[in-house]
């Protein structure tokens, strides 16, 4: 079955017709079936003034399957997992339907960045500092959100290259800060440097126990 | 980076998952499909065939349903089974309407149809706010399918999808009416169309039966296949008429009664049954 590229097409100049919305959509490779998104921080949220990259792979079933979308930029939030950027959001499962489009999903996004679902998290640790301490939440959003998603001068040391993930380290200090993901947290209060702990989680896709195994084993590469 | 594969860089499968590391979309649906998979190989629709299968299915089973598969057995000639997929209902009506109105080509009925099914469910769909530009095309396949008497066209995801369009711009425009039923359960008529109409998958129940009757201008007729005792195993029929009846301009004697969609129901499930030629 091919896609459905006429849609595709239009779906894409509808996006990028729509300059309210401050969306982009860009071709990955030369077919329609991968694409790079980009959606704005809605103000009044920790968000605020960052960009948002979103990885968008349109199934050869699409529309009549969901878009697989997941975030590029690492975002602190209760329903994106803060290492592999997989979003937990009704329309990108259950209820999907045809008459949504991508610009639909990435309106709804946005709209989940202002309002988090917390009892249906993706990542559930942060979905419980969320419901825990507000303050301190909103807090380490908004510092993600100023090392990864505004690429200005607040932090030279990585606006020269693109973000790493897990987020690459702010300062020289080897001690953990509040903006690194929990897996990156734990591992690094057990010891382990902080480029050792980034790298065994790297190669691990995020999994804490893997990266724990290969930290034990001297087996990060 | 995949995030799909959960045998990378680890040798070891015992260890218990860290609380953030839940399975991903993809290894859930994949998951999905695989329990599945023996029902999204079946046919979407399946051959007329006789009610052998069903009676055998349920030998054992409840007599009050058996008895009533007989009685149906003696006046009805058979059924297509369809792949019970959630989609089942969409798509038993559009594969029979399709081949009533190949059948009666022509006739003043069929043309009443048409109009009902082509250019006025179209403007029900806008009315209702759907972006006509992307659904146009389920409508294109839709009305193709009923211009060529194509019934594999008619099964095809886009005119369900399509017919679940136009099922929820009907429950749209008669809010007042369908919000007495709905509101028990959802807060809105915006809510129930977007968990239990528009998604894909997702069965239908008494007011899409009623919507869809409507907005196509046909008259359903279910049977229910339910374990009530009946007198000689009578089937429970229930009728659907449109809510704004068709208008059947010239009526002629000879093309008989209006045909109508039979469907067989049980539980989350629909198949389409056959009358005996008389």
């Amino acid at each position: 079955m091919l896609s459905d590229t006429r849609r595709i097409e239009r779906e894409i100049r509808q996006v990028r017709q729509d300059s309210s919305a401050n969306l982009t959509v860009e071709l990955v490779d030369d077919n329609l079936c991968h694409l790079l998104g980009t959606i704005q921080g809605p103000a009044n949220s920790p968000y605020a003034g960052g960009t948002f990259q979103l990885d968008i792979v349109l199934p050869t079933t699409y529309p009549f399957v969901p878009p697989k979308m997941r975030f590029i930029t690492p975002v602190y939030h209760p329903n994106v997992s803060s290492v592999t950027g997989a979003i937990c959001l009704d329309i990108l499962k259950d209820e999907w339907t045809p008459v949504l489009t991508l610009k639909t999903v990435m309106i709804s996004l946005q709209s989940l960045l202002c309002d988090p679902v917390p009892d249906n998290p993706q990542d559930a640790e942060v979905a419980s500092h969320y419901m825990r301490d507000r303050k301190g939440f909103d807090q380490t959003a908004r510092q993600w959100t100023e090392i990864h998603a505004i690429p200005s001068a607040t932090s030279p040391s990585v606006s020269s290259s693109p973000a790493p993930r897990p987020p690459a380290p702010q300062t020289a200090s080897a001690a953990s800060s509040a903006a690194d993901p929990p897996a990156m947290k734990t591992l690094m209060e057990m010891g382990f440097p902080r480029q050792l702990v980034s790298r065994a989680l790297q190669q691990s896709d995020g999994s804490e126990t893997r990266a724990l195994e290969a930290l034990l084993a001297n087996n990060v590469v | 980076m995949s995030d799909n594969n959960p045998a990378a860089g680890s040798t070891s499968a015992g260890d218990p998952p860290a609380a953030y590391d839940r399975p991903t979309d993809e290894q859930i649906l994949s998951f999905e499909r695989k329990i599945k998979e023996p029902e999204s190989q079946a046919q979407l629709v399946g051959p007329l065939t006789s009610f052998d299968n069903l009676i055998a299915e349920y030998a054992n089973g409840n007599p009050a349903i058996l008895a009533k598969l007989h009685a149906l057995s003696t006046s009805y000639c058979g059924l297509r089974a369809t792949r019970r997929d959630g989609n089942c209902f969409y798509r038993a009506i559009a594969f029979r309407l399709c081949e009533l109105l190949a059948s009666r080509r022509g006739t003043p009925w069929a043309d009443a149809v048409v109009l009902r099914l082509g250019p006025e469910c179209r403007e029900v769909a806008k009315e209702a706010g759907y972006n006509m530009d992307l659904m146009g095309d389920f409508a294109d396949c839709w009305e193709d399918a009923v211009r060529d008497g194509d019934v594999e066209g008619a099964m095809a995801d886009s005119v369900v999808c399509w017919l679940r369009i136009v099922t929820a711009a009907v429950l749209k425009k008669n809010s007042d009416l369908f919000e007495a039923f709905i509101l028990d359960s959802y807060p809105t008529l915006e809510l129930f169309i977007g968990s239990q109409v528009e998604p894909m998958n997702v069965e239908a129940d008494q007011p899409h039966i009623v919507a869809i009757a409507t907005a196509l201008g046909v008259t359903i007729r279910i049977g229910n296949l339910d374990s009530s005792s009946t007198a000689e195993g009578a089937m429970n029929w229930h009728e659907i008429d449109p809510l704004e009846p068709l208008a059947v301009t010239s009526k002629v004697d000879t093309d008989g009664p209006d045909p109508v969609v039979e469907l067989l129901y049980r539980p989350g499930h629909y198949d389409i049954v056959y009358k005996q030629a008389a």
